[in-house]
C-alpha cells in the first residue's frame, strides 16, 4: 500500500470523496443562514454545529452500511470467520477511513460559520463539548449503519439504516430524554443562555459509547462461529448493555437542555431620558438601537412619557427589573420594525395588560381593554415605522398629531390597561 | 406451471412480504415523524414526513427485491414470462402505497399529506424503470438521490418545482397523470426486457 492509498484503502476513493462532498454540502446548506447575520453569537454557532448534522448522519449510515455489505460478508472469499482479514482490524480500518472522510466533509462544511463567528463574535467562545456532538453524531450514525450492514449483508437494504437514523435523530423534542443523547435538540437558543454542559458532556460520552459498542459488536459478529457462539453472545450483551444503560438515565431524570447564564455583562448608552443597554455580545447593535429608539420616541414629543430603560432581551433575567422595555435583537431581521413594535407595545400598556390578564389566550376571547391596547399598539407602531401600515380600527382615523394628543390625554388609562369604548376618539 | 412457480419464487416473495410488513409497522409507529427542510430560510420550508420518505425508500428496495432471479432463462420464456415481469412490476410499484396510506391517514387533514401519494408512486415507478434499465442498485441510488434533490429544490426554488410533476405537502393537488404514466412506462419496460437488460445485469453482477 503506498502512502497515498492509505487515505482510502480498501474503499473506492470515488465513494469517499463524493460522500465527503455531500456531507460538506448538507452542512453548508443547513448552516448557510449563519453567514449573513449582522452579528454572530458563539452559543448559536456552537448549537448549530451539532444541530445541523441530520442529513450528514443519514448519508454516513447509508454509505457505511453499503461498505459493510460489500466488504465483510462471510460468503465472500476473504470474509470467513477464520480468515485473517476479518474482525476487529477490518472494522477499525473501515470505520476509521469512512469517518475520516465524513469528518473532513463536516469540517469543510462548518468551517465558514466557525471562522465567521471567530472573527466577528463579540462575546464568549466556542462551546467545544456542544460542537463535538456534531461529528460524533455522524460517527455514531455511521457505526450504526455499519453494524446493520454486518447483520444484514444485503447491499440493496443500505438505505434502511438511513431511514432509521432519520427516525432516531428526529426523536428529540423540547426537554425529553433524547436531548441528552442525540445531536439534534430542537430548542431555540440565543445569547444569554447556554447549553447545559452536563447535557452536552453526557451526549458526547453516549455517542462515543454507541460508536465503540457498534464497532466492537460488528467485529465480534464477523468473527463468530458456531463454536464461539456462547462467548460471542456474552460480548453482544455487553456491547448492548452499556449504551442501553446510558440511554435510560436521561429518561428517568430529564435535564434541562439550556441554562441561563449567571453573568451577563452589559454595555449602556444614555440618549435623551432613556437608557439603552445591550448584552456585550450585541455591543455592535447599541448605536443602532439607540438611534432607532431615539427617532421613534422623538415622534411622540414631550407630552407622552417615554420609557426610561430600553434593554436587550438577552439581559432579561427571571421577573426582575420592572419598567424595562425588552427588545429582542435578532441577527437576521431588520432592527427598526422590531424596535418600533416593542416600543409601541410599551406605550400602549402591554405590561399592564399582561399583569392584569396574564396570557389572554386566542384573539377572539380577549377582554375589551386588551383588544383596544392591541389596536393602539399597531397604530403607534405605524407612527414609529413606515413598515406598519395604518389599519382600520378605532385609531385608524387619527392623524399622527391627533394620536399624540390623544395619548397625552389618556396616558393614565392606557398605562393601567383600563381602556374602554368611552375613551375612544 | 412449475416453471412459472419457480420464476415467481426466484423473485423472493418471502422477503418482499417481510419488507411489506416492516413498512406497514414503520408507518404505524412513526407516522408522526417529519423533518423540516429549510436551508433557504427565505422561502417556505418543505416538510418531509416519514411516510413519504419511507414510501420512496420502500419502493427502491422492492425494485431490488423483485428483480428477476432467472433472467437468463426467463427471457427465453416468451409471452408468459413477459406477463410475469409486467405484473410483478405493477404490483411492486403499488406495494409502498398501503404503508404510506396507513401513515398519512392519521395525519390531520389540514396538512394535505394524502396528496403526496403521487410522489411515492412516481418515484417508485422511477425506481422500477431504472432497475430494469440500469440495475436495482444504481436505480435505488438515483431514485432516492433525485427524490431528496426534489425535496431540497422545493425549498430552494419553489417556482422551478412548479414545472415538475411532484407535489409538496400543503399542496392540495397531486399529479396522478404523471405518476400513472411513469408506472405504465415502468411496467412496459419490465415486460419488454423481462425485468432487466443485459447491461443492467452485467452492471450489478455480484451486488445484493
Amino acid at each position: 500500500m503506498n502512502r497515498l492509498a492509505a487515505l482510502w484503502w480498501p474503499l473506492p476513493p470515488v465513494v469517499l470523496v463524493s460522500s465527503a462532498a455531500l456531507v460538506a454540502a448538507s452542512v453548508v446548506l443547513s448552516t448557510r443562514w449563519l453567514w449573513d447575520q449582522r452579528f454572530q453569537e458563539w452559543v448559536v454557532t456552537s448549537f448549530e454545529a451539532h444541530e445541523q448534522v441530520l442529513w450528514a448522519a443519514v448519508l454516513a449510515a447509508v454509505v457505511s452500511c453499503w461498505t459493510a455489505t460489500r466488504l465483510t460478508p462471510t460468503r465472500m472469499l476473504f470474509g470467513g470467520a477464520h480468515h485473517p482479514r476479518t474482525g476487529w482490524p477490518v472494522v477499525r480500518r473501515h470505520l476509521a477511513v469512512l469517518n475520516g472522510w465524513f469528518l473532513l466533509g463536516y469540517v469543510v462544511g462548518i468551517a465558514p460559520a466557525l471562522v465567521l463567528t471567530a472573527t466577528r463574535a463579540q462575546y464568549g467562545g466556542p462551546d467545544v463539548l456542544a460542537i463535538l456532538g456534531g461529528p460524533l453524531g455522524i460517527a455514531a450514525a455511521s457505526a450504526l449503519g455499519y453494524l446493520f450492514g454486518v447483520v444484514v449483508p444485503v447491499a440493496l437494504l443500505s438505505p434502511v439504516p438511513g431511514v432509521g437514523v432519520y427516525l432516531l435523530y428526529s426523536q428529540s423534542a423540547v426537554a425529553n430524554g433524547w436531548t441528552a443523547l442525540l445531536p439534534l435538540v430542537r430548542v431555540w437558543i440565543s445569547l444569554g443562555r447556554s447549553e447545559n454542559p452536563a447535557v452536552t458532556g453526557y451526549r458526547v460520552i453516549f455517542l462515543l459509547t454507541v460508536l465503540a459498542a457498534c464497532a466492537v459488536l460488528s467485529a465480534v459478529l464477523l468473527r463468530a462461529t458456531r463454536r464461539t457462539a456462547p462467548r460471542a453472545l456474552v460480548a453482544v450483551l455487553g456491547c448492548l448493555a452499556l449504551p442501553g444503560l446510558l440511554a435510560v438515565v436521561p429518561f428517568v431524570r430529564t435535564p434541562a437542555p439550556l441554562v441561563h447564564d449567571a453573568e451577563r455583562p452589559r454595555v449602556c448608552a444614555e440618549r435623551g431620558d432613556t437608557e439603552y443597554c445591550v448584552h456585550e455580545g450585541h455591543a455592535s447593535e447599541l448605536d443602532l438601537l439607540g438611534a432607532v429608539g431615539e427617532t421613534a420616541l422623538a415622534s411622540l414629543g414631550e407630552s407622552v412619557p417615554a420609557p426610561r430603560r430600553v434593554w436587550d432581551l438577552a439581559l432579561a433575567g427571571r421577573g426582575e427589573d420592572p419598567g424595562v422595555v425588552w427588545v429582542q435583537l435578532d441577527p437576521v431581521l431588520p432592527l427598526e420594525p422590531a424596535v418600533a413594535s416593542t416600543l409601541a407595545g410599551s406605550i400602549a400598556g402591554d405590561d399592564a395588560c399582561r399583569q392584569r390578564y396574564g396570557d389572554p389566550g386566542p384573539e377572539e376571547d380577549w377582554p375589551e381593554a386588551v383588544a383596544l391596547a392591541d389596536d393602539l399598539r399597531w397604530r403607534v407602531a405605524a407612527l414609529f415605522h413606515e413598515e406598519y401600515a395604518r389599519v382600520d380600527g378605532p385609531f385608524g382615523e387619527l392623524s399622527d398629531a391627533e394620536l399624540v394628543r390623544w395619548l397625552a390625554e389618556h396616558q393614565r388609562t392606557v398605562a393601567s390597561c383600563e381602556l374602554g369604548r368611552e375613551d375612544l376618539p | 406451471m412449475t416453471a412459472l412457480r419457480l420464476v415467481v419464487l426466484a423473485r423472493r416473495p418471502g422477503r418482499c412480504l417481510l419488507a411489506f410488513a416492516v413498512s406497514l409497522l414503520g408507518a404505524f409507529l412513526f407516522w408522526r415523524v417529519a423533518v423540516h427542510v429549510e436551508p433557504f430560510s427565505a422561502n417556505p420550508r418543505r416538510t418531509l414526513p416519514y411516510p413519504e420518505l419511507a414510501g420512496v425508500v420502500t419502493g427502491a428496495v422492492f425494485a431490488g427485491l423483485l428483480a428477476p432471479g432467472f433472467w437468463e432463462w426467463e427471457r427465453l420464456g416468451g409471452a408468459r414470462s413477459r406477463v410475469v415481469a409486467g405484473v410483478v412490476a405493477a404490483l411492486g410499484c403499488l406495494a409502498p402505497l398501503p404503508a404510506f396510506l396507513l401513515g398519512v391517514a392519521q395525519v390531520p387533514e389540514r396538512y394535505h399529506a394524502l396528496t403526496l401519494w403521487s410522489n411515492v408512486l412516481l418515484f417508485t415507478a422511477l425506481a422500477f424503470l431504472l432497475a430494469a434499465l440500469v440495475g436495482p442498485a444504481v436505480g435505488a441510488a438515483v431514485t432516492i438521490g433525485s427524490f431528496l434533490l426534489v425535496v431540497l429544490l422545493t425549498n430552494a426554488a419553489p417556482a422551478a418545482v412548479g414545472w415538475l410533476p411532484v407535489t409538496a405537502p400543503e399542496d392540495p393537488t397531486s399529479h396522478p397523470v404523471a405518476a400513472l404514466a411513469l408506472l405504465g412506462v415502468a411496467v412496459a419496460a419490465h415486460a419488454a426486457t423481462f425485468g432487466s437488460t443485459g447491461f443492467a445485469r452485467r452492471l450489478s453482477r455480484g451486488a445484493g
